[in-house]
């Protein structure tokens, strides 16, 4: 039997929640940015610039939402 | 006091807000219809999963759809 | 951790990073908190609640009494105040017709701007808005507002059918569709229009409290603990400048959201 060295005890979902939120934290930050600098490259394109934009915010927050109820799905 | 007039987005808020409330109420209404499934079948958890994964999905369709049509997009009618 | 007020006894000359004395960091947890009531049933936060009001009552009292064409000092800045919620919230998302909200619109930006300032001033750092209460009743007055609003605009079997079907999409997936589309306007616009600003108060509260307690923790140590003292106090300084532009930040998108909500009950969506 192996001694424990270091233990994790009470919420683990809730470890497993902010974990899974990095990624969908930064690739928004990356979309929006993104979309930002395309707009104040060119104005003119603003309509299809914000759509693309939202639609890829739905994406990545689907995948943190996801992350929220793992915990449950999996849970003790 | 006016300022100089820049064009102010008022509605660009409002649809990111949108899509997170759309994604949130297809996760929630189709996991837990896919809880309840599941626990009258046996495997609670694994309705929960499926249940989850189709709300997402459904709102992400219901997200795709509704962003075709939006104002300002590249759907928008030119007045002629 | 119990009590209201972070213990400072607690930490005892000897506590310090790697001991064996048992006494670590005491780490702020939900219960900083609950309040013991001062007098009555009256606690910290509501005390702060209706000092709030009180103070927003009596500057713009002052501000728009005897009003005169060529503003005065006082006037001129609470014009501004009122142009910014007209101007900049009220026409540009509902339009000219919707003056009559901007009252509304006013009240609930300065109420939860000045109970969210209380977590930066000195002597009541508490936001009133990080305890759960007060977003919620302030989320749901919004959304009897814009479900009753709807209702009476457009008709009440009106309202949830041009809520529940989008135009502009193909047919049969307005069966998956519709139910998602009606919790969406219904039940979850309110739940994280509230949310959204007492996870706002709630972290910044906690994060100003762990800089501030890590100050005096980390202090008790010889040299390391000085250096590391001084890096927690300059993070507190920089948080709260962050917290300041937070707060604004929060006030600012629950007043444009309710104004928002108000605007997609009036106007319905085709």
């Amino acid at each position: 039997m192996v001694d424990l060295i270091a233990d994790i005890t009470g919420s683990v979902g809730s470890i497993g929640y902010g974990l899974a939120a990095i990624g969908p934290g930064i690739g928004i930050g990356i979309i929006f940015g993104n979309g930002v600098q395309a707009i104040a490259r060119q104005p003119e394109a603003y309509g299809v610039i914000r759509q693309n934009m939202l639609l890829g915010f739905a994406l990545a927050e689907a995948l943190a939402l996801l992350g929220f109820v793992a915990p449950f799905v999996f849970g003790t | 006091m006016k300022s100089a007039k820049a064009p102010v987005d008022s509605q660009t808020p409002n649809v990111a807000w949108t899509v997170m409330n759309n994604l949130i109420a297809g996760l929630l209404l189709y996991g837990g219809l896919g809880f309840l499934i599941g626990y009258l079948w046996g495997n609670a958890s694994v309705g929960l999963a499926i249940g989850a994964v189709f709300g997402l999905v459904a709102s992400t369709y219901l997200i795709f759809f509704r962003l075709r049509n939006l104002d300002g997009g590249p759907n928008t009618q030119r007045e002629a | 951790m119990q009590g209201a007020v972070v213990p400072m006894a607690e930490i005892e000359p000897g506590c310090h990073l790697g001991n064996d004395f048992g006494c670590g960091f005491p780490a702020p947890d939900a219960s900083i908190f609950e309040f013991e009531p001062y007098f009555g049933n009256f606690t910290k936060p509501v005390i702060l609640l209706l000092l709030g009001s009180l103070i927003i009552i009596v500057v713009f009292l002052l501000a728009f009494r005897n009003s005169k064409l060529i503003p005065g000092k006082l006037q001129s800045i609470g014009e501004m105040g009122y142009l910014f919620i007209r101007d900049g919230i009220s026409r540009e998302v509902i339009g000219k017709d919707g003056d009559r909200f901007v009252p509304l619109l006013f009240s609930i930006f300065f109420f939860v701007w000045m109970g969210n300032l209380w977590g930066i001033i000195p002597g009541a750092q508490f936001p009133v808005n990080s305890r759960f209460a007060f977003p919620v009743g302030l989320a749901i007055t919004v959304w009897i507002l814009y479900m009753y609003l709807g209702m009476r605009h457009q008709g009440p079997i009106k309202f949830f059918t041009n809520m529940m079907f989008p135009p502009g999409m193909p047919k049969a997936i307005y069966v998956i569709l519709a139910p998602i589309e009606l919790i969406s306007n219904v039940i979850v616009r309110p739940v994280t229009l509230s949310i959204r600003l007492f996870a706002n108060m709630f972290a910044g509260h906690l994060l100003l409290t762990v800089f501030t307690v890590a100050t005096f923790y980390l202090a008790s140590l010889s040299l390391v603990g000085i250096v590391g003292s001084a890096t927690s106090f300059l993070m507190t300084v920089i948080f709260t400048a962050f917290e300041a532009l937070i707060q604004g930040l929060q006030a600012y998108i629950f007043t444009l959201l309710t104004a928002v909500y108000i605007a997609g009950s009036l106007h319905a969506e085709h």
